[in-house]
């Protein structure tokens, strides 16, 4: 009676155990998990702020620097985003600058998006940058930041306003 | 839990401990659906979940309220500069003539692209402050879903910039933002600076038989007061390249426009240029008593040829200085001017000597 008592208490003990550990793991997996936007969210920000607040007589990258030595960049007062925006109307007038547009947008983005994070860059919907680490419909947390932006070209005449458009997906 | 509860129990009383044991299985059993259940159905949505999006959605709606700002200020100076073309090719339009109204006529053009209710300023489709606003809001609604309207309170037009060779507007300006997460209204001045370089100097235009647009000199030197830097050379790169100066005593852009020609002593804005001493209109037109300073002559006020203790004119007759060898006239200025480029008065003898 006893050896059989002893068999239903650890047979009893085993089921209550395993009671609980299957509880635990179903409480814990039926958490809502969702993907921590906040940083991707706050990378965009602070990318849209960096080009819009960086002149380019303030950025040191090696590109840019030849840029304006090869008088593809005529003012270092503009800004970073203004710069693209200049360039990008040369563009639609004719000279081809998507390479230029291409790799300034490259060395900009280095340090600021970080190398995990897939992204791309669109002015007025043409995309102008792209960089996927992952492709953009197999990611769980794209999100987008548009601005709208201008550019005076001299004194008679301002480009714009045009759309640019960031996206970074994981 | 319900292993405690069957230890004790087993402990306590040993008949019957079957039928408990059983109990208290389905106890545990019940335990632990409960709180499977109540853990389970807790899905994380704090209260603040939506913040975020909110937060985002206001900053989107800020940043484009700066932008709105920063375009009107923007295309205000390509429109002023559109402006002031119409209104001068307005000012040679027959019946020729100054234009006394500029102020008004200039705000209203660069609001309406008309000088007013019946005339229109000249080269102002598509250019008017209006139309690029509208285009800005237009663009808004379609790409970022933003609905906004504005309103153009009031431009003023002056010529206080801080430069003899540019105009400022300073446009009273509101923007509401109507927004499903906010409702933002702003009024703020903005100061959009208009260059008059490039653009046909009125004087000559009027008055003159040949035309002259504002180039700003490249000396870089202050207003052109007498006792100030200036010499002979940066007269003869003042005449032959028909350059202006800003010059206390000389006529400001607006003023040139609204034909106030007439000395005063308030305005810092006033600028100056030589006439072509050369040209067969000035040369018909000149006589002992003329000075090729632009407002000048192009008033035809006359000044004695001939030192009388009061100011007169002199005739540059050292041809390094300004060369008038062959042509009919030597290059004449009044004596202020002499002194002001630091010319001695053997080069520049009064004329009726």
């Amino acid at each position: 009676m006893n050896k059989r008592g002893a068999y239903f208490f650890v047979i009893d003990a085993f089921i209550a155990a395993s009671i609980i550990f299957f509880s635990l793991i179903l409480i814990f997996t039926t958490y809502n998990i969702r993907p921590d936007t906040g940083s991707t969210l706050r990378m965009l920000k602070e990318y849209t702020e960096f080009l819009t607040n960086t002149r380019v007589r303030d950025f040191q990258g090696d590109y840019v620097r030849n840029l304006t030595t090869n008088k593809n960049i005529t003012s270092l007062d503009n800004t970073l985003l203004e710069q693209l925006v200049e360039f990008y109307y040369y563009n639609s007038s004719g000279k081809n600058m998507s390479m230029i547009m291409w790799n300034f947008v490259d060395e900009v983005s280095k340090g600021v998006i970080s190398e995990q994070r897939s992204f791309a860059v669109y002015i007025n919907d043409t995309r102008i940058y792209n960089k996927t680490n992952k492709p953009l419909d197999e990611s769980d947390l794209v999100m987008n930041s548009k601005k709208i932006v201008f550019h005076r070209i001299n004194e008679t005449y301002i480009y714009g306003p045009v759309v640019f458009e960031v996206s970074i997906w994981v | 839990m319900g292993l405690d509860f069957v230890l004790i129990s087993s402990n306590k009383n040993k008949k019957g401990s079957n039928k408990k044991g059983v109990i208290f299985t389905v106890l545990a059993i019940v335990l632990a659906v409960f709180f499977t259940l109540v853990f389970s159905a807790r899905i994380e949505k704090p209260v603040d979940y939506k913040t975020g999006v909110i937060e985002t959605r206001i900053s989107i709606l800020n940043d484009y309220m700066e932008s709105f700002f920063d375009y009107a200020r923007e295309v205000g100076s390509i429109t002023g500069y559109s402006a002031l073309q119409g209104v001068i090719q307005d000012l040679n339009t027959p019946p020729k003539g100054y234009n006394p109204n500029f102020e008004t006529q200039y705000a209203y053009c660069i609001r309406t692209g008309n000088l007013t209710s019946s005339k229109t300023c000249p080269g102002m489709i598509n250019k008017t402050l209006t139309h690029y606003l509208d285009n800005l809001i237009n663009i808004a609604n379609t790409s970022l879903n933003i609905n906004s309207d504005y309103r153009i309170n009031n431009i003023n037009v002056t010529q206080s910039t801080g430069d003899a060779f540019s105009i400022g507007l300073i446009i009273n300006l509101s923007v509401d933002i109507d927004d499903a997460y906010a409702n933002i209204s702003d009024t703020r001045l903005i100061t959009s600076i208009v260059s008059i370089e490039g653009l046909p100097d009125p004087l000559y235009l009027l008055n003159g038989t040949y035309n002259q647009t504002i180039k700003r000199t490249s000396i870089n030197k202050p207003a052109g007061e007498i006792g100030g830097f200036w010499n002979h050379t940066d007269l003869q790169q003042l005449y032959y390249n028909h350059e202006y100066r800003n010059y206390y005593d000389g006529i400001s852009f607006i003023r040139r426009i609204k034909g106030d020609l007439a000395y005063n002593i308030n305005d810092k804005y006033g600028i100056e240029s030589f006439v072509n001493h050369t040209h067969p209109a000035v040369v018909a037109r000149t006589t002992d008593n003329h000075s090729m300073v632009d407002y000048l002559f192009w008033q035809d006020i006359t000044l004695p040829c001939e030192a009388q203790g009061k100011n007169y004119i002199v005739k540059i007759v050292n041809d390094s200085i300004i060369n008038s060898s062959g042509k009919p006239r030597d290059f004449q200025l009044d004596d202020h001017h002499r002194l002001n480029f630091n010319i001695s008065s053997e080069d520049a003898p009064p004329v009726c000597s």
